[in-house]
């Protein structure tokens, strides 16, 4: 029995299999955001220590690297909606539902490993904006350029989404 | 545009120095080159730097308790002699707050000394006896210290006496022995993490010293309480405080000039760059002064450094904040801010592409220039997110949504309910993607004619058609390529056949004329027409506009859906419920829309400006230039009139 006949006969399932999707991308993309997060505003806390004046540019720099959990929550209601998990929509077909989970991969990894790279150059940043305020502009050119592919993630997921027929 | 600058040189009296230099000061017009031999007055700076600091630290101390100033309050405006005439007083404030800040600090010491000493003491509460008894005899050793309390089994076998207090995790010893068993026990209770402790200085039992100290402790707060709020009640005074310093700073940067003034007995030469639009306005402020000095204005010469100054008009104006974040364009360069203006605004509006957040984002950056009137960069990022979010309420109704609406919903039943959005990027995702391309060419084509016309300016033809002209050929050549795909006629994708194979030579023969031998040449050439890469993922780079309008929309409609149909529709049926959810909900959903917004617009402005950087600048723009920085009033905390 291949792998796709086992799903098969589980019975009726292409909405179980997006769901899985929906979940991952919001699970694995929104925990590289927490991760980047958190380790950006351990940065800050210590540039903030010597000189609070410096919150406004630090909490921008902190804020980067969220923005994959929003991509991923992004995709995840998508495909819910889709897969009509919202409100009780009709079942779709396994093969959908395996196109649907397919879908939410880009964003899932993108999202998780570019969030942590962004939060690592997040944090370096950081420290340089605590020696020299006036370079912050640079300082979040370096983290927008991570942010570069989770964006093309975000883009391919959604485009992928939107080319599944239920 | 890049303003012209001048040199300025001056020759004038020693006696007039001070004043010229004032007046300098005052119009902020000048950025003063040192001169090699210096009128040094180091020791005179740095007394001012050191008035400063203490300016400083003193208005840091008392910040917390100060009233804070409203976001919105705009900072006020002063005259420049009220802010140096109020240092004196400032000091002695000054003195004031330094002298509260050391006896805090003294006091804490204190306080914490004791609170050491008592916590060391507490395992001894017990003893009966006064600390200053315990002391060994000729034969007797008396050995007092703590030991951690598991370990205390392992004493058993000490042959000595050993008396016991103290808590749970601490055991206080007293271990007395004759002298000669010493050094037998010693090593044993070592091991066991036995640390000796002793009493220096004290009298009677631990107990009575403990609750000495603990009153000692108490006073001393009540003493640091009592500072504190006398150091509060200052607070009221920062402002002057905030005033002296920014005085204090004006002083010093004079001063600081002076290292930069060549000097003879009598006269001091000052030389240094000004705008050539401002050389009237140095000379007017100049006669009133005295008519016994030299001035001279000219041209940059070959190899000067020469600081950059940007002017444009009022509208462009605030786009030069983006590119100061980049980097100033070289003196004698493009100045990329007029061009990259209306591409800035249009990229903004299309990536945030919501109207509402449009109009809720313009509304809060006028209120913010209009009520807190802030000054250089905060001026510049307010000026460009209020164009942004007019920008912003088109580009939602010609791709985007109404705070997560969709626009047919709004429109429903209207003449023009299926005419907005023009493009609905969630169910027309690949003609956005083609837009978004499109916008993407048309604004690197922009960048290259602007390289090719620099290059025409100095003189090099072959340069503007070969490194830049060439590329607009080869990429519109591929273009017309794909042409039958869009039923176009194949006339077109032969012409395009031929002028990418046409652009493609030239770039192959003559991108490497630099190089010698015919093969060097045609090498070179090769690797140059391997950017073709670079110019397929710089056109895939504009996605990022789609993908984030995309977001913002989709974003808004999530929060639309959780609010309303989920959490609204849930208090369905009960009319009490409906009206107070309905309250709620309201709210909510509005907290959640401006956080939302918050992010996409920092999203917006940071995409937006990576595409003018990297997408743009990178095709001509010459970075590495230095801002004009002359001498004038660098103040932090008010505005001199």
């Amino acid at each position: 029995m291949s792998f796709y006949d086992f799903l098969s006969s589980i019975g009726s399932n292409g909405q179980i299999l997006a769901g899985i999707g929906a979940v991952l991308a919001t699970l694995i993309a929104g925990i590289g955001s927490a991760l980047g997060v958190g380790r950006a505003g351990q940065a800050g806390a210590a540039v903030i220590a010597e000189d609070p004046d410096k919150f406004g540019s630090v909490l921008v720099l902190q804020l980067l690297p969220g923005t994959q959990g929003i991509y991923g929550l992004l995709i995840g209601f998508v495909i819910a909606s889709k897969a009509g998990l919202l409100g009780g929509g009709a079942d779709i077909s396994t093969a959908a539902g395996l196109q649907l989970f397919f879908a939410a991969l880009p964003i899932a990894f993108g999202g998780l490993l570019s969030a942590i790279a962004q939060g690592k150059v997040a944090a370096s940043g950081i420290a340089m904006v605590g020696k020299r305020g006036e370079e912050s502009g640079k300082a979040i050119i370096f983290a927008v350029m991570v942010e570069t592919y989770a964006v093309l993630a975000l883009l391919f997921s959604f485009l992928m989404v939107n080319g599944v027929a239920v | 545009m890049i303003v012209p600058m001048k040199r300025l040189t001056l020759v004038g009296l020693k006696a007039d120095q001070e004043q010229i230099l004032s007046a300098l000061q005052s119009i902020s017009a000048v950025q003063l080159i040192s001169a090699e031999e210096t009128a040094a007055s180091e020791g005179e700076v740095s007394r001012l730097e050191a008035r400063v600091q203490r300016l400083d630290n003193a208005q840091t101390l008392l910040k917390p308790y100060a009233k804070k100033a409203g976001m919105l309050t705009p900072k006020p405006e002063v005259e420049a002699a009220e802010l140096t005439g109020g240092i004196d007083s400032a000091l002695e404030l000054c003195g004031k707050v330094e002298a509260l800040d050391r006896e805090i600090a003294v006091s804490k010491g204190e306080a914490e000394k004791r609170r050491v000493l008592a916590d060391s003491l507490r395992p001894w509460a017990e003893m009966p006896d006064g600390l200053e008894t315990i002391r060994s005899t000729s034969n007797v050793r008396i050995t007092a210290g703590v030991i951690p309390a598991e370990a205390l089994a392992q004493l058993d076998s000490i042959d000595s006496v050993v008396q016991v207090y103290g808590g749970d995790k601490e055991k206080a010893l007293l271990i007395a022995c004759h002298e000669s068993d010493w050094a037998e026990i010693c090593p044993v209770i070592r091991a066991a993490g036995f640390q000796d402790v002793a009493f220096p200085g004290l009298t009677g039992t631990a107990a009575a010293n403990i609750a000495r100290l603990e009153g000692e402790i108490a006073e001393l707060e009540a003493k640091r309480k009592e500072l504190t709020e006398k150091l509060a009640a200052l607070g009221a005074n920062r402002d002057d405080l905030c005033r002296a310093l920014d005085g204090a700073v004006i002083e010093r940067d004079r001063e600081q000039s002076k290292l930069d003034l060549g000097a003879t007995d009598a006269t001091f030469l000052l030389s240094g760059w000004a705008r050539a639009d401002q050389t009237e306005e140095i000379l007017a402020e100049l006669e009133k002064i005295t008519d016994a000095c030299y001035v001279d204005f000219t041209d940059p010469e070959e190899g000067d450094q020469v600081p950059t100054a940007l002017k444009n008009s009022k509208l462009v104006q605030p786009y030069e904040a983006v590119t100061n974040l980049y980097s100033m364009p070289n003196y004698g360069s493009v100045d990329g801010t007029p061009l990259m203006a209306p591409f800035y605004f249009i990229f903004f509006g299309m990536m945030l592409s919501d109207s509402v957040y449009g109009i809720v984002l313009a509304l809060g950056a006028w209120l913010f220039l209009k009520k807190a009137q802030p000054t250089g960069m905060m001026k510049g990022i307010a000026g460009v997110l209020l164009q942004g979010g007019i920008s912003t309420i088109f580009m939602g109704l010609l791709f985007g949504t109404c705070a997560g609406v969709a626009w047919p919903v709004i429109f429903q039943g209207t003449a023009i309910e299926n005419v907005f959005p023009i493009i609905d990027s969630s169910s027309e995702p690949m003609s956005m993607l083609v837009l978004c391309a499109g916008l993407g060419l048309v604004h690197m084509f922009f960048a290259m004619f602007i390289a090719a016309k620099h290059c025409i300016r100095n003189g090099d033809w072959v340069g503007a058609i070969v490194d830049h002209l060439s590329w607009v050929v080869i990429i519109t050549g591929v273009l017309f390529l794909a042409a039958p795909m869009l039923g176009l006629p194949a006339i077109f994708s032969t012409i395009g056949k031929v002028m990418a194979i046409g652009g493609a030579a030239v770039v192959l023969l003559f991108a490497g004329r630099a190089k010698k031998g015919v093969a060097g040449r045609i090498v070179s050439g090769a690797g140059k027409l391997y950017d073709i890469t670079s110019w397929l993922s710089d056109v895939l780079s504009y996605a990022r506009i789609f993908a984030l309008g995309l977001s913002t929309g989709v974003i808004g409609l999530v929060l639309n859906t959780l609010c309303w149909d989920m959490l609204f529709a849930s208090f369905k049926g009960n009319p009490i419920l409906m009206v107070v959810g309905f309250l709620i909900v309201t709210a909510l959903s509005v907290a959640l829309h401006l956080f939302m917004m918050a992010i996409s617009t920092l999203g917006c402005f940071v995409h937006t400006a990576r595409l003018q950087y990297v997408e743009f600048f990178g095709k001509f723009y010459d970075a590495g230039g230095k801002a004009f920085r002359p001498l004038g009033y660098k103040t932090k905390h008010v505005k001199v009139k």
